[in-house]
């Protein structure tokens, strides 16, 4: 099954650790509401095991997109195809040997990386890898770098530093003060978040300026090349970058660290919330002119995205307030918040990539089906979200004003979690439709040698789509536009 | 924009960060708050926390897993420290799982637990909100 384009196999891998991660949500949300489960497979080994594989997929998505765009779509020969594969089996036996190790109930490390600290070691290295790759690649290119080299660069480049900076506990200096360590691990987290935004944003606008490159209609067409160079790109890029750096402190205010800290940072990633949501809507309003394109699916999971943005960008701005977060720190408002985000806008952003990469290889997948799903992932969605809201306002309520015990609490939100917990068991169903038939696509391309023509070192510059000259995007989604309705 | 613009603002946010991040790292505010009780006890049992993925459930300063209880004050609260014991040598089947700990483990985890209880308050008991959204919470008894 492996392909001849790194790109498509991180994209693989990454669809794979999607749906067993999901798998690992689910089962964990049952566990809520069973706590018997909890004696076959520990929630213990299921929480790591879920959010470890969806962030692995955070950014094997992102990742994948990289590889496979450089050459394949923006004409610019990847640096070396060896340190791209490198950096693809390394990352998955990682991978294997942390799920199995997490399997085993065999830890060390802590949220997120909750793996004993030496796996940390071939991530760098291999991270290290698609730096020197990434910037040997670009800096060969002469002309001015669209904004998504910049963000892409920006988020490689900053995963390091951070992912690094995630480990300082390790050091007696750090780690033998709870306060100075909790600081510096949510300092860390927060910017972890803000790379692979980066990617992903960096994504979001290279797929809006390839999709109407080939949209067929004269006015974006024309449009597009500016898009990467465009004023306010370049804004939504150095806010994101602030926020990266800066917009960290609002984990930390109910943390006794120093006030100067706490209040940092406190409306940085509103602003770049907004600006992503400006540029998709604009996006939108220029496609859209003249003809419905939903059909199109990197388009209509890019509009998914946007949606998602107003409400998650709602949720963060109310959250972001001392006085709000207050009430529902510590509850499952912060999960909604960071699975709104995750799902509804990284994961929605990613998946219209993964469909841009579909359609390019020519082969569809069943788009009926496709469509079912995204509608059955999204609204089932929005279900889970708002359950999860419910449960952290009336949790955080019940702790701080009626100084409710941990028994009173898990009493009076258990209908929520209930809901929650089968809402994201029709989610998964929901997603499984939507990704199973792309990585089939993505697999069978490499079996029927659709990769030849793609070869990935081959600069093959705006020739992989031939627009039909009704022109139609038609071949982005493989169908005609009743049979995704 | 024109690049050398864009490369100045690139350089001044890096240069801001490092800046603001060893500042932070050097940050010695509350730092020492149950140093006294800081041992080679403390040190294990935070270890040991790590060990068995504690956080997977539980809370501290309201982060972490939402199965369990926030654990940051249970050696202060009514239940004390008998009861936390008992959780960590019987657990309570089904939710919180028996993890076999030995004496000396559950002796390092309590003494970690301890040390966490003095070092702030979560979740807050004592607050104010001020007008402009900020709060200040009273994390330690000796306040003013
Ligand atoms: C699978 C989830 C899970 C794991 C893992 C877990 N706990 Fe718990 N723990 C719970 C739950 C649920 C409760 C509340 C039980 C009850 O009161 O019925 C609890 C209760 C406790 C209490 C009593 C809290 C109080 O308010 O008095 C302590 C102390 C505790 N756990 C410590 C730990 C430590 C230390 C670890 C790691 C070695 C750990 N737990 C691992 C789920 C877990
Ligand atoms: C099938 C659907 C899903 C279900 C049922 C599910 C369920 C869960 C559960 C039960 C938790 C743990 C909450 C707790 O500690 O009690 C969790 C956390 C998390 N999930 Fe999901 N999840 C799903 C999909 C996803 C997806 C697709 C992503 C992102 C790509 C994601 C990202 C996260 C993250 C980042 C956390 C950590 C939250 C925090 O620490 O506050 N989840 N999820």
């Amino acid at each position: 099954m492996m392909n001849k384009d790194t790109g498509i196999n991180f994209l693989i891998v990454g669809i794979g650790a999607l749906i067993v991660g999901m798998f690992y949500g689910c089962f964990g949300a049952l566990q809520h509401v069973y706590p018997e489960l909890n004696e076959y497979f520990s929630f213990q080994k299921t929480r790591p095991l879920h959010v470890s594989l969806v962030i692995a997929w955070l950014y094997l998505g992102a990742i994948g997109g990289i590889y496979y765009y450089l050459p394949n779509k923006c004409g610019v020969p990847l640096y070396s195809q060896l340190l791209a594969k490198l950096h693809l089996w390394i990352f998955t036996i990682t991978g294997f040997v942390i799920i199995a190790l997490y399997s085993m109930g065999i830890f060390g490390g802590r949220e997120y990386w909750a793996f004993p600290p030496i796996l940390a070691i071939p991530i760098v290295v291999s991270w290290g890898m698609f730096g020197y790759n990434y910037i040997k690649t670009i800096f060969a290119v002469k002309t001015p770098w669209p904004v998504y080299f910049w963000m892409w660069g920006t988020g490689i480049l900053f995963f390091l530093f951070t992912f690094l900076e995630s480990y300082l506990w390790m050091i007696p200096y750090f780690g033998d003060s709870i306060v100075r360590d909790m600081t510096v691990q949510w300092k860390s987290y927060g910017a972890i978040v803000g790379t692979w935004n980066m990617l992903i944003y960096g994504t979001a606008i290279f797929l809006m300026e390839k999709v109407s490159e080939d949209s067929g209609m004269p006015d974006l067409e024309e449009a597009a090349p500016k898009m990467g160079h465009s004023k306010i790109a370049f804004l939504l890029f150095f806010l994101g970058f602030l926020n990266l750096l800066f917009g960290w402190a609002h984990h930390l205010y109910l943390l006794p660290s120093a006030g100067w800290i706490r209040h940092m940072g406190y409306l940085i990633s509103m602003t770049e919330l907004l600006i992503i949501a400006r540029l998709i809507w604009q996006f939108r309003a220029n496609f859209i002119a003249g003809t419905n394109r939903f059909h199109i699916m990197p388009f209509r999971f890019l509009m998914a995205a946007d949606i998602w943005i107003f409400v998650n960008l709602a949720l963060a701005l109310l959250i972001s307030v001392p006085a709000i977060q207050l009430y529902t720190h510590g509850t499952h408002v912060t999960v909604a918040h960071a699975m709104g985000s995750t799902i509804g806008i990284n994961t929605m952003i990613l998946l219209a990539s993964l469909f841009f990469v579909v359609g390019d290889r020519k082969k569809v997948p069943n788009n009926g089906i496709v469509a079912k799903g995204f509608w059955i992932a999204n609204i089932s969605f929005f279900v889970f979200f708002v359950c999860l809201v419910a449960a952290g306002i009336v949790k955080g309520f019940g702790v701080i004003e009626e100084e409710q015990t941990y028994h009173e609490v898990q009493a009076s939100i258990s209908p929520f979690i209930l809901v929650f917990a089968y809402s994201g068991l029709v989610m998964f169903v929901g997603f499984c439709l939507v990704l199973i038939p792309a990585a089939k696509t993505l697999m069978s391309a490499s079996v029927t040698g659709v990769t030849g023509e793609l070869s990935s070192s081959a600069a093959v510059e705006h020739e992989a789509i031939e627009i039909p000259p009704s022109g139609s995007a038609d071949h982005l989604s493989g169908g005609k536009p009743d049979s995704a309705q | 924009m024109t690049l050398q613009a864009k490369q100045w603002l690139y350089a001044v946010l890096c240069i801001g960060f490092l800046a603001m991040s060893l500042s932070v790292y050097m940050s010695t505010e509350n730092v020492d708050r149950g140093f006294s009780l800081m041992s080679e006890d403390v040190r294990a049992g935070k270890q040991l926390f790590q060990d068995y993925n504690c956080t997977s459930c539980h809370q501290i300063f309201g982060l972490g897993g939402y199965m369990g209880p926030d654990l940051t004050n249970c050696m202060s609260s009514e239940r004390g420290p008998k009861y936390a014991e008992v959780m960590l040598r019987y657990g309570a089947i089904p939710r919180m799982p028996n993890l076999g700990l030995t004496d000396q483990e559950i002796k390092e985890l309590l003494a970690f637990l301890m040390y966490i209880d003095k070092s702030g308050t979560s979740p807050p008991v004592d607050f104010e909100i001020n007008s402009i959204g900020t709060i200040d919470i009273k994390h330690y008894q000796d306040d003013e």
